[in-house]
C-alpha cells in the first residue's frame, strides 16, 4: 500500500475503494488533456505518468501517487495534461461518487479536506521557492547586464572636427552586439569598431566581452604578440622604426589575426564567432583603413546619400584559425558620415513577420542631411515605427562618425 | 519552428564513407540543433565525409552557420586543419550562398555543383 493511500485514513480509503474503478492505459496514451472538464481523481496503482503542458514536463508520478484532484474535486477544467509513460493502471475515482460516499462519514470528509490542504500547502511552498529562484536568477542577470555595460565605452572620443554617436539596444537583458570607439595616440588614429557575436543572450554576452577586450587591448598595444594557429603565443615584435602608415596597417592586421586565432584555437569547439568591422580613421585626412570581417556593409553617406558601401574583406572572427583578411582603404570627406550597424537594424521584424531590410534603410540614408546623432535617432524612429511594438529579436547597434564640413 | 527544416539523409555507395544530407526549409536558431543531431547520428553510424545539399534552404541564419562549423568539429575533432576538408556544400540556394559569402565561409568550406564533383574532391 502506498504512503499516500496510508495517509488518507481508513475512512476515506474505504470510500475511495468503494467508488474507484480500475482503468488501464497503454504507454503514450493520454489520461486527460489540459482544458478537459475535471470529473475524477486518479490514484496510480501501477506504472507512471508525466504531467505536462505540451512539451513542457511539469512532473512525473509513479505508483501510489494521486493526480487530477484539483480539477477533479473542484469541477473545473484540467490545469495540465497527463500521459501514461508505460503500461498504466489507475484507480479512477469519480468525484460525484466520492462526494456521495463521504456523506455521512465525517472522518472521511475530514481526511479528504486534510489531504487537499496538505497538497495545496506543498504547492504553495513550491511556488514560493520557485519564485525566489526566479527572483535570484533575475538579479544575477541584472548584475550581468551592469557588468556587460562596462564593456561598452563610457564616453565616445571627442576628436576635433568629428562627431561620433552610438545607439545600443539589446534584445534581451544581455547582448552579443558591441561597439567601441577609442583614440590610439601612438599612431594618431581613431578606432571605430562594431561587432555582432552570433546567437543572443548569456552565451553571446560572454563572447562579446572576450572579442571586445582582445580587440581593444591589441589595437592599443605597441608590442605585437602573434597567436599561432596551434594555440600558443608566437613571437613578439616591438613596433619601432617604421613609418606611421605601416604601423597603422600592422595594428589592424595584428588586431584581427590575434583575436581570430586566439578564439578559434582556444574556443573553437564552441563554434562561436563574431562579425566585426574595425576601421582606423586618420583625423587629419579622413583616411580610413579597415577590415570588414564578415559584417554587414558599412556606408559612407555624403551630400547625395550613400556614396560608397564597404563590404566584407574577410571571414567572421573566431572560427578559422590562420584566416587572412584584406585591409581596404577609403576616405571620409568633409560633411560625410560613416555608418556602422548590426543586422538587428535590417532584420528588425514587424508583428506580421516582415523584415525592415536594407530596402527601407537605404532610402532613409539617401535623403539624410545632418549630424550623426540625429541620423541614428531617425533610423531608430523608423525602425520602431515599422516594428510597432513587436518583440525585438536581435540586438540593434549603430555607430555613426561624421566629419564636419570645412 | 522545428518542423521548418526537413533533412533527408542518404549514404553514397563507393570507397569513401560519404553521407549526403539534403536540407529543405529554414536553417536557423530553431533548427540548428536538429541538423547537428542528424549529423552526429550519421557520423556515429560511420560517415567520414558529409555533403550538405543546401539547394532547398530558403533561410540561413548565423545560428545555422554555427551548426555547420560545429559539424566540421564533429567530423574532425582532433585535427582542426582537416575540419573543412570533410564537409562539402552542394548547390546552395541564392539565400544560402549570400550568407556563405558575407560571413566568409566560402573561403574555408568548398561548394560543389554535384555529388560526383564533391566526392571527386575528397
Amino acid at each position: 500500500m502506498s504512503k499516500f493511500l496510508d495517509s488518507l485514513g481508513p475512512e476515506l480509503l474505504d470510500a475511495i475503494r468503494l467508488v474507484g474503478v480500475s482503468v488501464e492505459f497503454e504507454s503514450g496514451q493520454v489520461v486527460f488533456n489540459r482544458g478537459d472538464p475535471g470529473m475524477a481523481v486518479y490514484v496510480i496503482e501501477k506504472g507512471s505518468v508525466r504531467v505536462h503542458d505540451d512539451d513542457l514536463v511539469l512532473n512525473r508520478l509513479a505508483q501510489g501517487d494521486v493526480f487530477g484532484e484539483i480539477a477533479g474535486l473542484g469541477g473545473i477544467e484540467r490545469t495540465a495534461s497527463v500521459t501514461a509513460e508505460d503500461h498504466l493502471t489507475v484507480l479512477r475515482v469519480d468525484s460525484e461518487a466520492l462526494y456521495e460516499a463521504v456523506q455521512g462519514r465525517p472522518a472521511a470528509l475530514k481526511n479528504l479536506v486534510q489531504m487537499l490542504c496538505e497538497r495545496e500547502g506543498g504547492m504553495a511552498q513550491r511556488m514560493t521557492s520557485r519564485s525566489w529562484q526566479l527572483h535570484a536568477a533575475q538579479q544575477e542577470m541584472e548584475i550581468g547586464r551592469k557588468i556587460q555595460a562596462g564593456f561598452l565605452p563610457d564616453t565616445l572620443p571627442d576628436i576635433d572636427g568629428y562627431e561620433v554617436a552610438c545607439h545600443f539596444q539589446a534584445a534581451r537583458v544581455v547582448a552579443g552586439d558591441f561597439y567601441d570607439a577609442f583614440y590610439i595616440a601612438s599612431i594618431d588614429r581613431l578606432a571605430l569598431v562594431l561587432g555582432d557575436v552570433c546567437d543572443k543572450g548569456v552565451g553571446a554576452a560572454l563572447f562579446m566581452t572576450l572579442f571586445r577586450s582582445l580587440i581593444r587591448a591589441t589595437a592599443q598595444s605597441r608590442t605585437f604578440v602573434s597567436w599561432a594557429v596551434d594555440d600558443h603565443p608566437g613571437d613578439s615584435s616591438p613596433l619601432e622604426n617604421q613609418d606611421n602608415d605601416s604601423l597603422v596597417i600592422d595594428t589592424l592586421t595584428n588586431t584581427i589575426a590575434l583575436t581570430n586565432n586566439y578564439i578559434a584555437t582556444t574556443h573553437g569547439k564552441t563554434s562561436m564567432f563574431a562579425s566585426v568591422f574595425i576601421g582606423l580613421l586618420d583625423p587629419s585626412t579622413g583616411a580610413i583603413s579597415y577590415v570588414n570581417a564578415g559584417h554587414e556593409e558599412a556606408y559612407i553617406i555624403g551630400e547625395n546619400g550613400v556614396r560608397i558601401s564597404l563590404p566584407p574583406t574577410g571571414a567572421v572572427l573566431g572560427l578559422f584559425a590562420g584566416a587572412s583578411h584584406d585591409i581596404a582603404e577609403t576616405r571620409l570627406e568633409p560633411g560625410e558620415t560613416l555608418l556602422l550597424y548590426s543586422d538587428g537594424v535590417p532584420e528588425a521584424t514587424s508583428k506580421s513577420g516582415e523584415q525592415f531590410t536594407e530596402d527601407r534603410l537605404l532610402p532613409l540614408l539617401n535623403e539624410w542631411r545632418g549630424g550623426s546623432g540625429e541620423l541614428l535617432q531617425m533610423i531608430v524612429n523608423s525602425v520602431s515605427q515599422f516594428t510597432h511594438g513587436a518583440q525585438q529579436h536581435d540586438d540593434i547597434t549603430m555607430l555613426a562618425t561624421r566629419r564636419e564640413s570645412v | 519552428m522545428s518542423e521548418d527544416l526537413q533533412i533527408g539523409v542518404s549514404k553514397e555507395e563507393g570507397d569513401k564513407a560519404v553521407t549526403v544530407m539534403r536540407l529543405k526549409g529554414s536553417l536557423d536558431a530553431n533548427t540548428q540543433s536538429e541538423l547537428e543531431a542528424k549529423a552526429r547520428e550519421a557520423i556515429d553510424s560511420g560517415a567520414e565525409f558529409l555533403l550538405l545539399d543546401m539547394s532547398g534552404v530558403d533561410y540561413l541564419g548565423s545560428a545555422g552557420m554555427r551548426a555547420i562549423h560545429a559539424i566540421t568539429n564533429l567530423l574532425s575533432p582532433d585535427d582542426p586543419s582537416m575540419r573543412s576538408a570533410k564537409l562539402k556544400i552542394l548547390n546552395p540556394s541564392s539565400a544560402a550562398a549570400k550568407v556563405f559569402k558575407t560571413l566568409g565561409f566560402d573561403s574555408f568550406i568548398d561548394v560543389h555543383k554535384s555529388v560526383d564533383e564533391a566526392i571527386a574532391s575528397l
